[in-house]
Parts: structure tokens; sequence; C-alpha cells
């Protein structure tokens, strides 16, 4: 089950990823806004399953939501770059992460796929 | 044979890894603020436009140029940034138009007319660049829903 795991991490994390390059898309024209990124961690034996932690996702934040998901990595602030407005989204670069996102899930859905298929092997079904 | 079938489907179920597709759904709502508030831009600039040819009329007041007021908003259940056309104000700073001709039934007694202060220029450079962004969020949405599309062909 350790291929299926560690898939799901790398998942996951490009699922958080898109969701927080989505966010500096639809705020590229908001003053004083940080372009936010995440980076990805590696996986740590997370066998007590699901963390029910508060994530402070705003410096304002008091406590935040709790979430069961899985923590995959940190969101980080871009800082510098900033137009006189203070955002520091560049819209062409967010689109190029958005595309090297897509194409590492399909990388790993893939993978996933043909991990399934060695599995059907095993078992003797016909696929 | 039949058990040997039943037997893969349960197999994939239990490794298949466990997404949360709230994510991806959180990721296509920030899509969609951003789409809310720029089409809401959009609009206004649409608005500033129709009326920079506006004078003042002798009972109101001449049409001030309007801006947005964006402002980035967490979405408590996703944890995202969305964005949020918080308020449009007036813009009362630049001062109104002033242009002389006498001959108009509304000039004043100095036969000055006063015009709005919409710029046009950069009113549709504004308004181009809110069509870009709405654009760019349009693009985001068709990757998260692509990667939507992945996530459920893992099942085949």
């Amino acid at each position: 089950m350790g291929l299926a795991a560690a898939l799901a991490h790398r998942q996951d994390f490009l699922i958080q990823r898109q969701g927080v390059v989505a966010g500096n898309i639809a705020n590229a024209s908001t003053p004083n806004y940080l372009a936010k990124d995440m980076t990805f961690k590696a996986m740590v034996n997370q066998a007590s399953g699901s963390t029910l932690r508060p994530s402070a996702t705003h410096a304002k934040h008091i406590g935040g939501q709790t979430s069961n998901t899985r923590n995959t990595g940190d969101v980080v602030e871009i800082k510098g770059g900033q137009t006189l407005n203070g955002n520091s989204v560049v819209v062409e670069e967010e689109l190029l992460k958005m595309n090297d996102i897509n194409l590492n899930y399909g990388l790993i859905t893939q993978l996933f796929q043909s991990h399934v298929g060695f599995q059907k092997i095993a078992i003797g079904s016909p696929r | 044979m039949v058990q040997t079938f039943i037997l893969s489907f349960i197999l994939v179920l239990s490794i298949l890894p466990q997404v949360s597709a709230t994510d991806l759904r959180g990721a296509l709502e920030a899509s969609a603020s951003g789409l809310r508030a720029q089409s809401a831009r959009l609009k206004m600039h649409a608005e500033n436009i129709a009326n920079a040819d506006s004078i003042l009329t002798e009972d109101g007041e001449a049409y001030r140029k309007k801006q947005a007021i964006m402002v980035t908003k967490v979405n408590r259940k996703t944890g995202l940034n969305e964005v949020v056309l918080e308020r449009i104000v007036e813009d009362t700073r630049t001062p109104l138009k002033q242009i002389y001709d006498p001959n108009h039934p509304l000039a004043d007694d100095n036969g000055m007319l006063t015009y709005s202060n919409v710029t046009t220029l950069t009113e549709s450079a504004d308004m181009r660049r809110a069509s870009r962004m709405y654009e760019a969020n349009m693009q985001a949405i068709e990757v998260s829903k692509e990667m939507l599309t992945r996530t459920v062909q893992m099942l085949r």
C-alpha cells in the first residue's frame, strides 16, 4: 500500500496547490495581495491518519478552521516584484504553474492506473 | 470470473487514494469568485465609458467615474483566498472636465460646460485588463475541471 499512499500524498499536494494558484489568479488585481505558493513536504510517517489541527490561512486568523486533510506542504508568500498597488501576482507565471500542476496530476493518475493494472495481473482478473 | 471481477473492483476501491474532491471544488469556487468580481468590474467600466460624455445638469451632479475596491476574502470552508468586489466608490479626487461651449443650453454664466471626469482611454485599458483576468480565471476553471475528470477516470 506504500506506493498508493505516496501517490495520494502527492495528489493531495497538487490539489491544494491548484487551489492556492486559483486563489492567486482570482486575486490578480487585488491591491496589497501577495502571491502564494506551496512547498512540497516529503511524506512523513502519518500512521495516525487524519490530523485535526487548526490551520491559519490568513494573518488575521485566530485558530482557523479544522481540516482533516493531510498536511502536504506549507503555503509561502512570494514577496518582491510587487506592482505599485502592492500586488505580487504575475498571471502568466500562475498559468504556467497551473499547467505544471496539471501535467504532474496526469502523471500521478497514470502511475496509479498502472499500479492498479499490476495488482489486477497479480489476482489474475481480465483487464 | 465474476468473483475475480468483483475482487478487483474492491481492490481498486480500497487502494484508491483518498482524494478530497472538496479541495478541487474549493479551487473552482476561488476561480468563480474571480469571475464574479471581474465581470462586476467589467460592467462598472462599461458604465463609466457609457457616461463619459454626461454633463452637469441644473438639478443634478455630473457623472463621476466609478472605481472598484477589490479585497481578498478567505473562504472559511476551503481556506483559500477568494476575491470579492467589496464596493464601488466614486472618484471625487479627479476634477470634472470643463469645456467652453457658450451656445449650449446648459452652459453656465461663463459659457463653461461641466463634463464627467471619465477618461475613456484608461477606462478601455482597465476594461481590457478585467476581461483578460476573466479569461485567466476561466482557464483556471478549465484546469481544475480537467483534474477532477482525471480523478474520476482513475476508477476505470
